[in-house]
């Protein structure tokens, strides 16, 4: 751990304040992502400005929208009886994220802002489970460097190439990769949102703005830039709109664990059947690219179609027309369409 | 009910205090056989102490490791019961590491068989002289006295005392000439369940790990090892480490061969723990790579892969022409099975801790091998074993990962380099990628069957990097038979049967997992009689009791003193069945498998019933029955199976450590996953045939039969052969 | 940097590297080695403490975050020297075998129990499953919790 300096801040305008001067400072929320970046050299900051006094960590509720403050823990936003009655997904996404110890220290906005569990980003940590032992093997290990860089990444080291190319491609991106990165974004939680289109409250040195959660992710994987916030902007808030959307949605993920595994791939959304034919859908897909992917594709597809596995292995196939496979994620096609599926035909029961 | 005479093992002697202390030497004890390098010890000189003290509490020494099996509870348990004593004044006191103690080495589920008679005689030799005490104190026939729970009782004058206040006068009664133990009827203590000795210090957070352990002016060491096996440290730059608060020094240590196997690397001490982390961050060591930088899990697969479809280098044993009878047969059924290196990831990573002055060595480790430990030390740093000692704490979970001295005498090493006492500590990568790895294998087995059904030939081809072969030197061949335990040595009839085994040169090195090779050997045999019982149109399980033979013309090399009982695997696989209401029908998408197998001593049979429904697998329910003999604890019993079980389940399912550029890829528990609770069966049901017989383990012999009973259920709920290890939980 | 922590009832300060994690201040610096480190990523769950209360992995979370909280670890959790009642269904339930795991294993059950996931074995397996324990105490493991849960109600 490089060293920095370290200040707990009470309000987001201080932490903004705090951050101004130091164009390398790092917020502290819940820990359970910065601190092992910290451990793994991913983040170098000279000044750690810990939130975790500051108080936008509320959950409340009015006629229109479910406000969620960034810094509310992930297993009291779970919790909460008006996040379960208004948007149950919310519960199910952050109940199949991590383990329940971190999801006590793990806060909202934290999650949203994970970075990738791409082997190659982690200096290699390599998942042992369904994976063979990738090309790297072959690669002869002469004037070893030290481990955590010793993996091409462009998303660590920028232009050292990407380590999925010729290795591990179980978890990589087929929706809006670029060339040089085929990374997936992590949290579930971001797919349930970006299905119930909530919007983000951001706070910066320019004042608030409001942010839609897609908004808050390159459209097109960059190696170069993890989300759109501006240099020292905080999420302070989500905000689900209430609603058919935030009441009907589920969410499906799959995954190799029981518990404690991110997606290999994860479906969120809903339909609504009248007269015989799908009247109103929302789809979003996990795991399948550098950000929360909103089908749209796949859900005008849907629209008018009779509720059937076929429309939705359609939907789906639609969806992918421009997917682009690898050899090792060829299976996240029928994976997904599986997962749509099951999400819409067969919706997971609530907790 | 056995009688004894041999009591020349005994010593009795009066303790300060008032107390007595009875001692006894252990098996291992006296001059090695054949002029061994072993220390040659005085062979009636005393180990096991069992101190009777004034206030009536009794200390038994254990000179035998805890990582979580219950020696400790059950040793004093077998002296305990024979003594008559009170158990909840009994404690328990671990030996530090000496020659009179005999063989400590803490393994191969040995602990109560090799420690069972002597122990027993010598609880029933003290309770006789406590007896003759009492009997002569009150001038009645002592044949007219009792004992319970601490007390000597004649019933007829009413009169009782407890062993605390006899304990000085028994001092001086003559050791008992013959001692009469207890039938089983008449045990009290022993087939009960006994929560452990060291339950309570573990749940107030009191229990001293090794981890745990703090010394005077102890300082703590982080090392930075060569991650390719057999890499050297060209050049360090250490400044920066240095730089950091706490750091008082960087030290570089050269590999150590000799069956030792330290890697190379660069220590970084300091004030803290938290210091030395830091600062090995901050090293920048360059590396020699060395010879073995080009290996990995492909070609070593590839190896493995091509070494099975030929005659093997070394047969390790034939019988009949199986070669003959294959080549003639009209159907031929041939399988391949694989399964890759594991670590043992015990929770606690390895850590020791080491005082060196001058020839003098003083070591707190967390080893299951005191004494291997402190032979590796005289040996690395060349004193004398006189000068040795090696306090052994409890440990966080061994499985044969602490058998070796590698990190004991790393950390003598660099406390002797830097002359201060110091504390080395193994983060969780550490322990990860420098272990000492269950091997990789391929296991070819080709095997015909005859017009009844049953196999008439059945060659078994197996390839993996020998455990032995990583301790010494490599004669041209040999290394087989303790390589193909549980495959060689398997228990089914054939007329016509071989196994032949090819090395596989590797630098990943290799050590003693759970029960060690019969965890891929009998994946293979009990995965194969399975395919075959099909192939024959017979059930699994009728076809395995059908074949089950005293074949074994050759033994394991551990059980000389307790042949293999064909009787008894099938004693163990009928109940088994049984239990688990074997032939029943399942859903569909579910399936129930059966194996069964004999290891380190013990008999087991499993039958998993599990469901594979949109690929995700799931076991709902394990059936264990097992024969070790009689079940001295069976809390303790229960717990060594169903950790035996839930490790060999999370192995074929999960684990998988993967070799690339010669070094681990793997790094923590994200990589390296073992099962979590969620994952694990929720329901294991164990179940006893205590044969009347010497008792033996339980910590290995339910582990072996976990793979094969999994994947044989896999087959029964889905149609498809899983032969290639680990699994996952979703089949893709 | 100072650090202000009421550990077990005890209002302590602690001298340290602020980037010193809290695990590394409570053995290294207050001596509390019950909280064991097994993984220090929070994949295992060995170092579970509870900070004001709520079960928290004390490798990720730096001790100067902290300051002026309430932290109870294993060795404070018995009150007044009579077991919680967590740790008598550990004893009762035999919920262990090496040890390693059990503080943590512990400090999550009572987590557990207090979040009202201790309803059913479904659900506890669900919440103790960032807690790893190689010895494989888990059907114990999860009784204990169960049993632990009956006694509150």
């Amino acid at each position: 751990m490089h060293p920095f300096e370290y200040r707990k801040v009470a309000s987001a305008a201080e932490a903004i304040a705090q951050s101004a001067d130091r164009r390398d400072a790092i917020y502290l929320a819940g820990g359970t992502e910065v601190v092992n970046w910290l451990k793994d050299g991913i983040v170098t900051p000279s000044l750690l400005i810990d939130l975790s006094a500051c108080e936008f960590d509320r959950v409340s509720l009015d006629a229109e929208t479910l406000s969620i403050g960034g810094l509310a823990r992930m297993a009291t936003v779970a919790a909460d009886p008006a996040v379960q009655q208004i948007a149950p997904a919310i519960t199910q996404a952050i109940e199949a994220s991590a383990s329940p110890a971190i999801r006590q220290m793990a806060t909202i906005a934290g999650n949203l802002l994970q970075r990738t569990r791409c082997p190659y980003f982690l200096g290699a940590r390599h998942s042992a489970l369904g994976t063979r032992p990738s090309a790297l093997g072959t690669r002869p290990a002469s004037a070893e460097r030290r481990v955590p860089s010793a993996e091409p990444c462009n998303r660590r080291v920028a232009g050292s190439g990407c380590g999925v190319v010729a290795g591990d491609q179980v978890g990589a991106a087929i929706l809006g990769a670029s060339p040089g990165c085929v990374a997936t974004h992590p949290s579930d939680l971001a797919v349930v949102l970006a299905v119930l289109e909530a919007e983000l409250v951001v706070q910066g040195e320019a004042g608030r703005r409001i942010l839609g959660v897609e908004a808050l992710y390159p459209v097109t994987a960059d190696p170069a830039v993890e989300n759109t916030l501006l240099r020292g902007e905080l999420i302070t808030a989500v905000r689900v709109p209430v609603g058919r959307a935030a009441g009907r949605a589920r969410y499906l993920k799959i995954r190799r664990r029981a518990s404690f595994d991110f997606a290999l791939v994860a479906a969120a959304g809903y339909w609504l059947v009248e007269d015989g034919v799908v009247a109103d859908v929302r789809l979003g897909f996990g795991g399948v690219a550098a950000r929360p992917w909103r089908a749209r594709t796949a859900e005008a597809h849907l629209i008018g179609r009779q509720p059937t596995a076929e429309s939705v292995a359609r939907a789906v196939a639609a969806e992918l027309a421009n997917a682009v496979f690898l050899p090792g994620n060829r299976y996240k096609a029928d994976l997904l369409a599986a997962a749509a599926t099951k999400l819409l035909l067969d919706p997971p029961g609530l907790p | 009910m056995s009688q004894s005479s041999r009591r020349e093992f005994l010593r009795v002697a009066a303790a300060a205090g008032g107390g007595l202390v009875l001692a006894i030497s252990l098996p291992g004890c006296g001059p090695r056989a054949g002029g061994g390098k072993g220390p040659a010890v005085d062979p009636i000189d005393p180990g096991v102490f069992v101190r009777i003290n004034p206030d009536n509490t009794i200390a038994i020494t254990i000179a035998k490791s805890e990582m979580g099996q219950g020696v400790r509870t059950s040793l004093a348990m077998i002296v305990a019961e024979e003594l008559d004593a009170d158990w909840n004044q009994v404690r328990v006191e671990q030996a530090s590491f000496a020659p009179k103690y005999g063989e400590m080495g803490t393994g191969g589920s040995s602990s109560v068989s090799s420690n069972w008679k002597r122990l027993r005689e010598a609880g029933a030799a003290l309770k006789g002289m406590l007896v003759a005490a009492a009997a002569k104190d009150w001038n009645v026939d002592p044949k007219d006295c009792r004992t319970e729970n601490s007390f000597v009782i004649h019933q007829a004058s009413d009169r009782r005392t407890h062993y605390g206040a006899l304990a000085a006068k028994a001092a001086g009664m003559p050791l008992p000439k013959t001692v009469v133990l207890k039938p089983k009827a008449d045990w009290k203590l022993l087939g009960k369940d006994r929560h452990g000795v060291d339950v309570g210090d573990i749940i107030h957070g009191k229990a001293i790990f090794g981890l745990d352990l703090k010394i005077p002016g102890m300082l703590y060491a982080a090392i930075e090892r060569t991650s390719v096996f057999g890499g050297t440290v060209k050049s360090v730059d250490s400044a920066r480490a240095l730089a950091v608060p706490g750091v008082k020094q960087v030290v570089e240590l050269p590999a150590v061969g000799d069956g030792i196997n330290i890697h190379a690397g660069v220590a970084v001490v300091a004030t803290n723990t938290w210091a030395a982390l830091q600062g090995r961050r901050q090293l920048a060591v360059t590396w020699n790579p060395g010879p073995r930088a080009a290996e990995s899990s492909e070609a070593y697969q590839a190896f493995m892969t091509a070494a099975v479809a030929r005659t093997g280098d070394e047969t390790v044993n034939k019988q009949g022409d199986p070669d003959a009878v294959l080549a003639k047969a009209t159907k031929v059924v041939s399988s391949t099975f694989e399964t890759p290196f594991l670590s043992h990831a015990t929770m606690e990573p390895m850590n020791c801790t080491a005082q060196v002055t001058g020839d003098q060595v003083e070591v707190w480790s967390p080893t299951q091998f005191p004494d291997w430990g402190a032979q590796a030390l005289a040996q690395a740093l060349k004193t004398d074993i006189k000068n040795v000692q090696v306090h052994v704490s409890l440990m966080g979970g061994g499985f044969g990962r602490r058998i070796n001295p590698d990190f004991t005498v790393e950390a003598a090493l660099l406390s002797q380099k830097i002359n201060q006492p110091v504390k080395v500590v193994w983060t969780r990568e550490d322990d990860l990628r420098h272990d000492f790895y269950r091997p990789c294998s391929t296991h070819r087995i080709e095997a015909s069957l005859g017009a009844d059904g049953f196999p008439e030939a059945w060659r078994h081809r197996i390839s993996t990097p020998s455990i032995d072969v990583f301790y010494g030197p490599k004669p041209a061949a040999g290394w087989g038979p303790n390589e193909s335990d549980g495959s060689a040595n398997m228990s089914y009839r054939v007329p016509n049967r071989s196994c032949e085994y090819t090395l596989l040169e590797s630098g990943v090195p290799r050590g003693w997992w759970r029960a060690v090779s019969t965890t891929h050997g009998m994946f293979a045999v009990e995965s194969m009689i399975d395919e075959l019982a099909e192939a024959a149109g017979r059930d699994p399980y009728e076809y395995r009791m059908a074949l089950i033979d005293n074949v074994w013309w050759q033994q394991p090399p551990d059980s000389k003193d307790f042949p293999f009982k064909a009787e008894r695997l099938k004693g163990v696989l009928k109940m088994a069945a049984d239990k688990a209401g074997w032939g029943k029908t399942m859903p569909a998408g579910h399936g129930m498998g059966i194996s069964c197998g004999f290891d380190h001593l013990g008999y087991a049979a499993e039958v998993f019933e599990v469901s594979v429904i949109n690929n995700r697998l799931r076991v709902h329910r394990v059936v264990v029955a097992a024969d070790s003999g009689p079940v001295l604890n069976p809390n303790g019993a229960r717990a060594q199976l169903e950790g035996g079980i839930t490790q060999g389940l999370s192995a074929a399912m999960k684990e998988r450590i993967t070799i690339a550029g010669g070094a681990v890829k793997e790094r923590n528990f994200d990589g390296y996953q073992i099962l979590r609770i969620n994952e694990a069966p929720a329901q294991i049901e164990v179940h006893f045939v205590e044969t009347d017989t010497h008792p033996t383990g339980f910590g290995e012999p339910g582990l072996p039969p976990v793979a094969a009973a999994l994947t044989n259920a896999i087959y029964r709920a889905t149609g498809k052969r899983v032969r290639s290890l680990p699994i996952g939980l979703r089949m893709v | 940097m100072p650090v202000h922590l009421t550990v077990n009832g005890r209002a302590e300060t602690l001298d340290l590297d602020l980037r010193t994690t809290l695990l590394a201040g409570l053995r290294d610096g207050l001596g509390l080695t019950g909280t064991k480190e097994g993984c220090d990523r929070g994949e295992c769950g060995a170092c579970t403490v509870l900070v004001n209360g709520r079960p928290a992995l004390a490798c990720l979370m730096l001790a100067v975050s902290a300051e002026g909280q309430t932290i109870t670890t294993i060795e404070g959790l018995a009150a007044d020297g009579s077991l919680h009642a967590v740790q008598q269904a550990f004893v009762d339930h035999d919920a262990l075998q090496c040890g390693f795991c059990t503080p943590g294993q512990i400090m999550a059950a009572v987590g557990c129990i207090e979040a009202g996931k201790a309803g059913s074995t479904a659900e506890i397996r669900e919440w103790m499953s960032g807690n790893l324990c190689r010895c494989a105490a888990y059907p114990q493991i999860v009784a204990a919790v169960a049993a632990a849960a009956n006694v509150g109600r």
